[in-house]
């Protein structure tokens, strides 16, 4: 499937603003079942410098500074993706309890780069009251991903999806306790969960697809920035969940990149110089190829 | 020196430095103790007393700023050195070198392709479990694959005589400069002892550094601008930074000083931006750059400016990894692995109980280990099981078994004892090294020399110096003769001039121009507060005192209180009410704009400049701040006894502070509060004439500090023109308004020295600010206002109130408008993106 993605970032700000530093994390990594055939950056106002770079976990991050007065700043990001289906996840495996034991005797770059998820992150600190949850998931002697798609399946029957009720800095335990959160609450939870029984998992930022109701016009920037959980299985390597759609993830999944949390992959950081109140806008359009083009034949 | 080292007794168990085991004097020893012995007990004392005295002054400016009512804790120093021989030293040397290369190699590894962690020669959870290892730091290449420009290294003698590391500081390494103020304290105190136990210098070391910060400026071609980044006064070791960067001629700024544009780094001046070329930083590594780190400190964009080389960072972002207290036990195999050598300097044996066995090993045998943190960001202090209660040691054991990887054991090994100044004699205390290295073109170097840290008593092996332990010098002994380098300039060598001023850093100008309109506006408010007491308290006349409701109104706009907040019917009859509205005026601390919050200003920027001010000028902050702390309920006295220390503030300010730059900023502050405040003052209380105006003219004259002059000058009773020509027109009067904008033109005049553009701006509304008063015409006012409200007074008070506001503004525009705060921006994911808050 080929996707014609559109992501427009807009900050708005009470008083002019000269200088701002940002770090972005838009442009899609290449990964075995991801192609991206093109990919362009727009940021307004024109940035000093723009660097573009792979970052420590491989994914494409982009450092810019603008430096010249402004009462908006607007990043674009238009991109044409193709997405291959995935193979389905493999049966058999790791049983749980020795899931970090094999970890720990995998060699080389990818068990090295496995083995890092297994931890704390800045974000994700280790909660006892996850573990606990987490454990209502471990039949002795269960696969990891058994474990992970029954954990994911949980979370999405015992949460319910409220975006009033979250922002940026609510953190797992607020999840946890209040039962409802965002795609991001909930890979942040399932990662906490996954972690703090030695299994490794990362944070992975993207996109899904959205079907109109049926009758209905594709509404422009409907769609969203979206999350979801990748789980390490020693044996058969990483497995992407989606605890907010209880799926997981295939076709109607644009990877974007990974890191240990929100924080390390978060679209657009930027720190700004000058006081006064901002506003974030996003608009997201994520368009099946075909779709787009009788879009662009109907305005014709 | 008999009498004193007789009767000097070892600790059985540990090494005495001093003595042999048999109790003969260890011969490297014998000449400083036999000078000790020549100037005898008695003078030994006098001496060292007014030692301490020099220290404690020089501890007002050099002191730790942690807490502003604490501005005199002197740093501890013990008059007798540690002497170490030269042939020990060499030993010490070699090891220290060798480690310094393996740190550095270790460093250059994880931050490269980490083959320590896949070929699994380290665990992989020192580094990807361990908050100090920054993965944007694997973007920096430092020049030379040098991340460490300096190391400490803290040692401990075995009972055997071995010296072994405690523990490495790889990423700000602190005390060095502690290490250079004792050298200067013991050697201008014992002068004989010092010159003739041939001691190695210390400024060799320090050249070799300033040499090396040097080689690093990426600038080829220019003198390089070198800056130390400090965390500020509230650091505990902000002595030794400000210290540090005076004896190395750097310019000591902090992370709202420094601006990334264009990927390289500036420091903002108030002659503009100046280029820097290295930072010799002294803040971890988190708090450097909020857009690279999980932090909101920091110069963002930093991390990009080193990783496209256009500023040298010493020591490199990311080095703190290498102190992680848990890497010790790996170090031996490190060794061989990363340098193919044997370690000449062993650490302390110590083991990471994240590994099963080596947990078991530690529980097994509690006693004979002391318990710490395995990563450098957890920050409890070391336990020692042998001391604890039966509970307390349930409860170490199940927190190491809980989260096993977060805890090292170190052997707990008695310390070596050396020689300590106690009550006019020798006594025994536990001491550890810490010794210092840094990277030169040549090579690592070794300071011959370190900061002695001493335990508090004799039996306790806990060596802090915030616990209150001790520090002593340390002398290493020359094989030949003492070579002399001194970082003063050569003689002949060119003196670079530089202008004063321009370079001072816009934070502290801004600060300086806030201090002066906090100590106004505090004076003021001061001043009518008194005013409005006399009133409530003295023999009032028998008609009451009607003014007093104005005077009272007046008070709540300065204070910018809503009108009605104050208004209290009858205040004479209220009492009670109105005295507890004055005391809100005054103590509340919610209060947005009271005479408290004008206090708690002043002394909070006056911390922050300390660095700036005299010592006198910061004993009157530090007074300022006892009185807001006292709550005193005899509010007459304490205003008066406030209005004394703040006059002595001003008058100090203007004799002993430097006429630069920053003394024009904390003037010009100073002068607009008063011109605005005194304009606002007489708006309230002269624009509506009222059948009690007599009264009201005596108070204005009373606030404003002018009826001595008032009745000298004209010997009649108070009456509005003369009185608004005093105290609007007049430029003689230093409390009128006209002389404050005579001033006001005047510092604007040579600000417009510094190098910008447009200053004539500024310069034109400060002139017409003078013209508008001095053509303002009394008598044509009044006759135009002739039985009504004051319209045409009320008029150009407002005007001029605007105009300082404008030209405040302008002025602040110009030469502090970067001294702006940062704040993040952030997007969210999912849920609430159609319009998402900004997260602030």
């Amino acid at each position: 499937m080929i996707y014609r993605l559109r992501h427009r970032t807009t900050f708005e700000y009470s008083q002019p603003v000269t200088f701002v530093y940002n770090l972005l994390h838009l442009k899609p990594r290449d990964v075995p079942w991801q192609a991206g055939h093109a990919s362009k950056l727009t940021v307004l106002p024109e940035p000093v410098v723009l660097n573009e770079y792979r970052d420590y976990f491989g994914n494409i991050a982009t450092y810019c500074a603008v430096e010249q007065k402004h009462e908006a700043m607007r990043v674009l990001i238009e991109s044409e993706i193709e997405v291959l289906s995935r193979p389905a996840p493999q049966t058999g495996g790791t049983p749980w309890e020795q899931s970090q034991a094999e970890l720990r005797t995998l060699r080389g770059p990818a068990g090295t780069d496995a083995f890092q998820f297994c931890f704390d992150s800045p974000l994700l600190p280790y909660l006892e009251e996850t573990r606990q949850y987490a454990l209502g998931s471990c039949a002795p002697g269960r696969p990891v991903h058994e474990l992970a798609m029954d954990l994911m399946q949980r979370i999405h029957s015992e949460f319910e999806y409220d975006p009033s009720s979250t922002t940026v800095t609510t953190t797992v335990a607020e999840v946890l306790s209040h039962r409802r959160g965002v795609c991001q609450d909930f890979a942040h939870l399932m990662i906490t969960c996954l972690r703090s029984l030695g299994i490794a998992a990362r944070y992975i930022s993207g996109y899904i697809q959205t079907t109109p109701p049926p009758g209905k016009q594709r509404l422009r920037g409907a769609d969203a920035s979206h999350a979801w959980v990748g789980v390490f299985c020693p044996r058969n390597g990483w497995l992407d969940l989606d605890p907010t759609n209880n799926k997981p993830a295939n076709e109607e999944f644009i990877t974007i990149g990974w890191g240990r949390d929100y924080g390390d992959v978060c679209p657009v950081k930027g720190m700004l110089v000058g006081g006064g109140e901002h506003k974030v806008k996003a608009e997201v359009d994520m368009i099946p190829e075909q779709e787009y083009l009788q879009m662009q034949q109907q305005q014709q | 020196m008999d009498t004193l080292t007789k009767q000097y007794r070892p600790i059985p168990g540990a090494y005495p430095e001093m003595m042999h085991p048999d109790g003969t004097i260890r011969p490297h020893w014998q000449p400083m103790l036999n000078r000790l012995e020549d100037y005898g007990r008695d003078n030994v004392i006098v001496r060292w007393q007014r030692a301490q005295r020099s220290i404690r002054q020089n501890g007002v400016t050099y002191n730790t700023f942690g807490d502003p009512g604490d501005i005199s804790r002197p740093w501890e120093l013990d008059p007798i050195p540690l002497v170490i021989s030269p042939d020990e030293w060499d030993t010490i040397s070699t090891g220290l070198i060798q480690r310094a290369h393996l740190l550095n190699e270790l460093l250059a590894d994880l931050f490269g392709n980490q083959d320590l962690l896949t070929r699994a020669v380290l665990p992989p959870e020192l580094v990807y479990a361990n908050p100090a290892f920054h993965r944007s730091c694997c973007r920096i290449s430092p020049p030379n694959r040098i991340y460490i420009d300096m190391l400490a290294v803290d040692l401990a003698r075995m009972p055997n005589g071995e010296w072994r590391v405690l523990k490495d500081h790889t990423q700000a390494p602190t005390g060095a400069g502690y290490a250079l103020e004792n050298r200067l304290v013991v050697s201008r105190t014992f002068p004989s002892m010092y010159r003739d136990s041939r001691v190695q210098r210390l400024a060799g070391f320090f050249a070799e550094l300033r040499a090396r910060l040097s080689e690093l400026s990426p600038r080829s071609g220019h003198a390089p601008r070198i800056v130390i980044l400090t965390a500020g006064p509230d650091d505990e070791t902000f002595f030794e930074h400000a210290y540090l960067a005076r004896y190395l001629g750097y310019q000591l700024v902090q992370v709202n000083d420094l601006t990334v544009r264009q990927n390289k780094v500036y420091i903002k001046t108030l002659g503009g931006l100046k280029r820097v070329d290295v930072i010799l930083r002294r803040q971890a590594d988190l708090d450097c750059d909020p857009l690279a780190f999980d932090s909101n400190q920091g110069i963002p964009g930093l991390v990009e400016a080193a990783v496209a080389g256009e500023v040298v960072i010493a020591n490199a972002l990311g080095s703190g990894l290498a102190e992680t207290p848990a890497l010790l036990p790996f170090l031996p195999v490190l060794f061989r692995q990363l340098l193919g050598e044997e370690p000449l300097l062993q650490s302390v044996p110590t083991l990471w109980c994240g590994q099963p066995a080596e947990l078991q090993q530690v529980i097994d045998n509690l006693d004979s280990w002391v318990i710490k943190p395995a990563f450098s960001h957890i920050r409890e202090p070391a336990v020692f099981p042998g001391q604890l209660s039966p509970d307390q040691r349930t409860d170490l054991i199940g927190r190491m078994q809980a989260n096993p990887k977060n805890f090292i054991a170190q052997e707990s090994i008695p310390l070596s004892i050396a020689p300590c100044w106690f009550e006019g004699n020798l006594s025994p205390r536990h001491i550890i090294l810490r010794a210092y290295v840094t990277a030169t073109r040549n090579g690592w170097k070794v300071m011959p020399g370190g900061l002695i840290r001493t335990s508090i008593k004799a039996d306790s092996m806990v060596v802090a110096m915030e616990k209150g332990g001790g520090s002593k010098d340390a002398w290493v002994i020359a094989k030949d003769e003492v070579s002399k380098i001194s970082l003063l300039p050569q003689e002949g060598s060119e003196l670079e001039v530089e202008r004063p001023g321009e370079t001072l850093p816009s934070r502290i100008a801004d600060n300086l121009f806030w201090l002066g309109r906090y100590i106004q506006r505090a004076e003021l408010q001061s001043r009518m507060l008194r005013t409005i007491m006399r009133r409530l308290t003295e023999e009032t006349l028998p008609d009451g005192t009607p003014e007093l409701s104005e005077l009272l109104r007046a008070l709540a706009v300065m204070t910018e209180q809503k009108p009605e907040a104050c208004i209290i019917e009858a205040p004479i009859a209220n009492m009670d009410a109105t005295i507890r509205y004055i005391y809100d005026v005054i103590y509340d601390s919610e209060h947005p704009n009271n005479l408290y919050r004008a206090l708690q200003q002043s002394v909070r920027i006056g911390i922050m400049v300390r660095d700036r001010i005299s010592i006198d000028t910061w004993r009157i902050l530090d007074r300022m701040d006892h009185q807001l702390r006292r709550s005193s309920l005899d509010i007459p006295s304490m205003l008066d006894e406030l209005l004394m220390i703040l006059a002595a503030f001003s008058g100090l300010g203007y004799e002993s502070m430097t006429h630069g730059y920053g003394w024009h900023f904390m003037d010009m502050g100073f002068r607009m509060e008063r011109a605005t405040m005194n304009a606002i003052f007489l708006r309230e209380l002269l624009t509506h004439p009222s059948d009690y105006e007599e009264p009201v003219l005596d108070a204005v004259l009373e606030i404003a500090s002018s009826a001595i002059t008032y009745r000298t000058r004209y010997q009649t009773r108070a009456s509005i023109l003369p009185l608004l020509d005093l105290l609007l027109k007049d430029p003689a009067n230093p409390r009128g308004i006209a002389f404050q904008l005579e001033l006001i033109h005047e510092h604007i005049r040579i600000l417009s020295n510094l190098p910008r553009d447009g200053q004539i701006t500024e310069q034109i509304l400060a002139h017409d600010l003078i013209r508008l008063v001095e053509r303002f015409d009394l008598n044509e006012a009044r006759r135009m206002d002739q039985n009504s409200e004051r319209h045409i007074l009320n008029g150009l008070l407002n005007e001029i109130i605007n105009r300082t506001q404008e030209l405040s503004n302008l002025v602040t525009e110009r030469y502090l408008a970067h001294v702006e705060p940062t704040q993040q921006l952030f997007t969210l994911v999912g849920g609430n993106l159609q319009d998402g808050e900004g997260v602030r």
